[in-house]
């Protein structure tokens, strides 16, 4: 709970004079208080007041008008900023200002709601999460950069894997590589939404059915969740598919070993062989068409956002 | 014998039960908000009290002292829920033998039976009639042989009609299988599963939690004793 103090501030200004004849006054207020002071102002007017001129508009704008020497009778603000401003100004006639209102504001947070997301999470969760997703809004070109250098014999990776026969630059495990790390941002992020939507009574009945935790996950969270895990394959799929960027850093172009689709289409256009470039490009149009159409589909009938 | 001796807190609920039930049924009363469920969720392990001890027969389940917290795939508790919670991806016969414990003398044909369920384990969970939902869930329970079967408010959500067709399955349950019930309900004025042909309350306990939020206590227990 957060409580905090508005106030209410009205103060007499210079211009103002109180005489016994009616005299028409001019007043300056906040935009929230326009239903209250037109039925104040018509009030003041059928008790023999004068005639109420109203001016509605944000405080700072009022404040500003006021100390810049605007003929206002009255002003009223809950922002006691803006009344120092206009005091400050000198625009206000001294013992004028008084503290008509007063109210406390009370924010009220979800408890249950933290507490449930917090079940499942665990230290560095968030900064997994970003690493992980970090593929989707970097330059293909920059990620693939940096797995070049990863994973080059001498990287230190690669250094790694030398020893042991195995090669990943321009071969098709540079592939799956880039395609993988490009892929998997999209596909973690439907997925988690998927397991987000598992109503937890399911998996607290199964745990009092005597189903381990690990039993439960296989039995009735992954179930619960399936849809969101095929269509998170399926955009997977998908963002691999078109992946270029990455693989062209680190898996090169080598026709009949690396050379994917997007890399063929690439190469075809730029030596000119556009009716090949053009029959790569319906395939992968396909391809793209029917695995989207296929993750909405999936998504439309399970009722999943994704 | 199940001994309830616990404080749990949320947030400025304080709820408080030191009780020993040995009644083979035992209802839980009070009014909405005395947190009826949540001594449930805490008996099944699904919510942690700060202090005190939950002892179910011989087996201490929590004990904040030693540190002892079962967690509830270990506590052996069938717990049907107010809501009933059938997995939606399983027909009946699979929800029913979901937590079959291996080398458990109760067979699935004596519950079928007993609960006549026989012509709904095909169907899925959601082709079901909130009094089949009951009993299909009833059932899934008894199948991992509990030492305690909990039911919260099993008759709140049928009609009068259904709740009559309901209580004679409990009853078969209390007799044939002997499992004790700690069952919730906010309806006090319940006329509590009279053993058939012979209305006597020689197996009825009652308790009652007394006040809502602040300082729930969980101050008697009426009822003769088997």
């Amino acid at each position: 709970m957060i409580p905090g103090v508005v106030s209410y501030v009205a103060a007499m200004l210079l211009m103002g004079q109180v005489t016994t004849r009616p005299e028409p006054i001019t007043v300056s207020a906040a935009v929230s208080l326009t239903d209250a002071l037109e039925e104040i102002g018509r009030a003041y007017e059928s008790a023999g007041g004068g005639a109420v001129r109203l001016n509605f508009a944000g405080s700072n704008v009022l404040a500003r008008q006021i100390a810049n020497g605007a003929p206002v009778d009255l002003f009223i603000s809950a922002d006691e900023a803006q009344m120092d401003l206009a005091d400050q100004a000198g625009a206000i006639l001294a013992g004028t200002r008084i503290d008509l209102l007063g109210n406390q504001l009370a924010v009220v947070v979800s408890r249950g709601a933290t507490s449930r997301d917090l079940d499942r999470t665990f230290p560095g969760r968030l900064l997994l999460e970003t690493f992980v997703s970090l593929p989707l809004v970097m330059p293909p070109v920059a990620t693939g950069l940096i797995l070049l250098m990863l994973f080059a014999p001498r990287g230190p990776i690669g250094r790694l894997l030398a020893p042991a026969g195995i090669e990943v630059i321009f071969t098709w495990k540079a592939v799956v590589l880039a395609m993988t790390v490009m892929g998997l941002p999209l596909f973690i992020r439907t997925v988690r939404g998927g397991f987000e939507q598992v109503d937890r009574r399911y998996e607290s009945v199964a745990a009092t059915l005597g189903a381990s935790p690990f039993r439960v996950f296989l039995t009735i969270t992954m179930p619960l969740a399936r849809p969101a895990i095929l269509a998170g394959s399926v955009l997977g799929f998908a963002r691999a598919l078109g992946e270029f960027g990455a693989t062209i850093m680190i898996a090169g172009s080598i026709p009949g070993v690396t050379r994917t689709l997007s890399v063929a289409i690439y190469s075809f256009a730029e030596t000119g062989r556009d009716v090949d470039a053009a029959k790569l490009v319906g395939v992968s149009a396909t391809i793209a068409f029917a695995a989207l159409w296929l993750a909405n589909w999936i998504s439309t009938r399970a009722g999943v956002r994704s | 014998m199940i001994a309830l001796d616990f404080t749990l807190r949320q947030g400025s609920f304080d709820l408080q039960i030191h009780e020993r039930l040995d009644a083979r049924i035992t209802a839980l009363t009070g009014p909405s908000g005395a947190g009826k469920t949540t001594v449930l969720d805490a008996i099944a392990g699904l919510r942690t009290p700060q202090e005190g001890s939950i002892t179910v027969g011989s087996r201490v389940l929590f004990s904040a002292d030693s540190g002892l917290n079962l967690p509830p795939h270990l506590r052996h508790i069938g717990y049907v829920t107010q809501d009933v919670a059938l997995f939606p991806h399983m027909n009946a016969r699979r929800n029913v033998v979901y937590g079959r414990r291996r080398g458990q003398k109760l067979s699935l044909d004596v519950v079928v039976e007993m609960l006549e369920i026989q012509g709904l384990l095909d169907r899925g969970a959601g082709q079901l009639s909130g009094g089949e939902r009951q009993r299909v869930a009833l059932a899934r329970a008894l199948m991992s042989a509990p030492a305690l079967l909990l039911l919260d408010e099993p008759l709140a959500a049928v009609d009068v009609e259904l709740r009559r067709r309901i209580l004679p399955y409990l009853e078969r349950v209390r007799d044939v299988l002997g499992v004790p019930i700690l069952y919730v309900t906010h309806d006090t004025g319940l006329r509590f599963l009279p053993r058939s042909g012979a209305p006597d309350n020689s197996d009825r306990a009652r308790s009652t939690i007394a006040s809502a939020p602040a300082a729930s206590r969980w101050p008697e227990s009426r009822g003769d004793r088997p």
